[in-house]
C-alpha cells in the first residue's frame, strides 16, 4: 500500500465524520439534550485530529501521482488548496470544541456561545471538505465533471498552496520566525503535558491535581501554534516532508498525543468531575487524587508520544536523505 | 539575514506570544 492508497481509505474521515459529529450536535439541540452535544464535541475534536493525517497523506499522494500522465496536475492542486481551507476550519471548530470541553469539565458548562460556535465552525468545515472532496473525487473519476472537462491550466502561482511556499522559500525572515514558534509551542505543549502526566504517575503530590489541570489550555495552545508553524513547514516545502520516514512516525506520535489532550479533558473520574447537585467538582479541588490504571496508561502512552514527536522531529534532517 | 530580518523574527515572535496570552488568559479566567 502507498500513501496514495492510504489517502483514499483516509479521505473520508474528515466528511463522514463532520457529519456524525453536526449530527450529534443538532440532535443535542433538538432533544435539549447536553450530553448528546458534549458527546458531538468529542466526536468533532477527534475528527479535527484525524484531518491532519487525512491532509498529510492528501499532500504525499499528489507527490506521488504528479508525473502520471493520466491525472491532471491542476485538479489535484486546486483538490489540494480547497483541502488546505477544509483543513484550517476543521482545525479551528476542533479547538473550540476543545475549549468548550475543558470549560465544560471545569464548571459544569461551557461558556454560553462556545457551543454554538464549534457547531457553525464545524458546518463551515464540513461545506469546504464537501466541496475538497468532490475536487477530489474529479482527480481521477472524469465521468463526474459536470461539464465533462477538467479544471483549465493556468498560473501555477496562482495556488494559495504555491504562495505558501513562495514565502517559505524566498522569505528571509518567515521561515527562522516560524522555527522559533515552532520551539516555544513545544516547550509550551511538553512542559504542561509534562508536569499533568508526571503528576498523575505519582509525582509532587503535594501539588492539588486540579491545580495542575488548570495549566492545560496553556498545553493547547502551544500545540496550536505547532499546528499552524509545522503546516507552513509543510506546505512551503512538501518534498522534503513526503519522503521522510521520521516525518511519518512524527504524525503518528502527534495524533496519539493529540488524544492525550482530549483523555485529560472528558475523561478520569480520578479528579472529581463537576457535581451540578453540589455546584462544584465532586470532592472539591483538594480531593483526593487516586489515578486508575487506565490513568497512568495514558500518561505513559502521552510521554512516550511526545518524546517520539520530540526525537522523530529533531531527527528529519539527519534519518533519510529527503533533507 | 539582516537587521529588518532579525526584528521581523522578533515582532512575529512577540505577536505569537501576545495572542496565546491572551487566548491563554480567557481561558484561564472564564475556566
Amino acid at each position: 500500500m502507498n500513501l496514495a492508497h492510504l489517502h483514499l481509505i483516509m479521505n473520508h474521515v474528515p466528511t463522514v465524520g463532520s457529519v456524525a459529529a453536526l449530527g450529534l450536535l443538532l440532535l443535542g439541540y433538538a432533544r435539549r439534550n447536553e450530553h448528546l452535544k458534549h458527546v458531538g464535541l468529542e466526536v468533532l475534536f477527534l475528527i479535527a485530529l484525524l484531518t491532519l493525517p487525512v491532509y498529510v497523506s492528501g499532500v504525499a499522494a499528489n507527490h506521488e501521482l504528479r508525473n502520471r500522465s493520466d491525472i491532471s496536475i491542476d485538479a489535484v492542486r486546486i483538490h489540494q488548496d480547497v483541502a488546505l481551507f477544509g483543513f484550517s476550519w476543521m482545525e479551528f471548530a476542533g479547538f473550540i470544541a476543545w475549549a468548550a470541553l475543558w470549560q465544560w469539565r471545569r464548571r459544569g458548562r461551557a461558556a454560553k456561545g462556545m457551543v454554538p460556535a464549534a457547531t457553525l465552525l464545524l458546518m463551515m468545515a464540513l461545506v469546504v471538505m464537501g466541496r475538497a472532496a468532490n475536487l477530489g473525487g474529479e482527480i481521477h473519476h472524469p465521468e463526474i465533471l459536470a461539464g465533462g472537462t477538467p479544471a483549465p491550466a493556468g498560473d501555477p502561482n496562482r495556488f494559495v498552496t504555491s504562495a505558501i511556499t513562495q514565502v517559505a522559500v524566498y522569505s528571509h525572515w518567515a521561515w527562522p520566525a516560524a522555527e522559533t514558534i515552532h520551539f516555544l509551542g513545544l516547550s509550551l505543549s511538553l512542559g504542561v503535558l509534562l508536569a499533568v502526566n508526571l503528576r498523575i504517575l505519582g509525582a509532587m503530590k503535594q501539588i492539588p491535581f486540579a491545580d495542575l489541570h488548570r495549566l492545560l489550555p496553556w498545553g493547547m495552545l502551544g500545540f496550536g501554534a505547532n499546528l499552524i508553524t509545522g503546516m507552513f513547514f509543510f506546505v512551503g516545502q512538501p518534498a522534503q516532508y513526503t519522503s521522510s520516514a521520521p516525518f511519518y512516525w512524527k504524525i503518528i506520535f502527534l495524533v496519539i498525543a493529540g488524544a492525550n489532550f482530549l483523555y485529560l479533558t472528558v475523561f478520569g473520574k480520578a479528579w472529581g468531575p463537576f457535581d451540578e447537585a453540589q455546584g462544584r467538582r465532586s470532592g472539591g479541588a483538594n480531593a483526593p487524587f487516586h489515578p486508575n490504571v487506565a490513568d497512568k496508561a495514558m500518561a505513559i502512552l502521552s510521554l512516550t508520544a511526545w518524546l517520539g514527536v520530540l526525537y522523530a522531529g529533531r531527527m528529519l534532517p539527519f534519518l533519510g536523505r529527503s533533507f | 539575514m539582516g537587521a529588518s530580518g532579525v526584528v521581523a523574527v522578533a515582532a512575529t515572535v512577540i505577536a505569537t506570544l501576545a495572542i496565546i496570552g491572551i487566548v491563554g488568559y480567557l481561558l484561564d479566567r472564564n475556566g
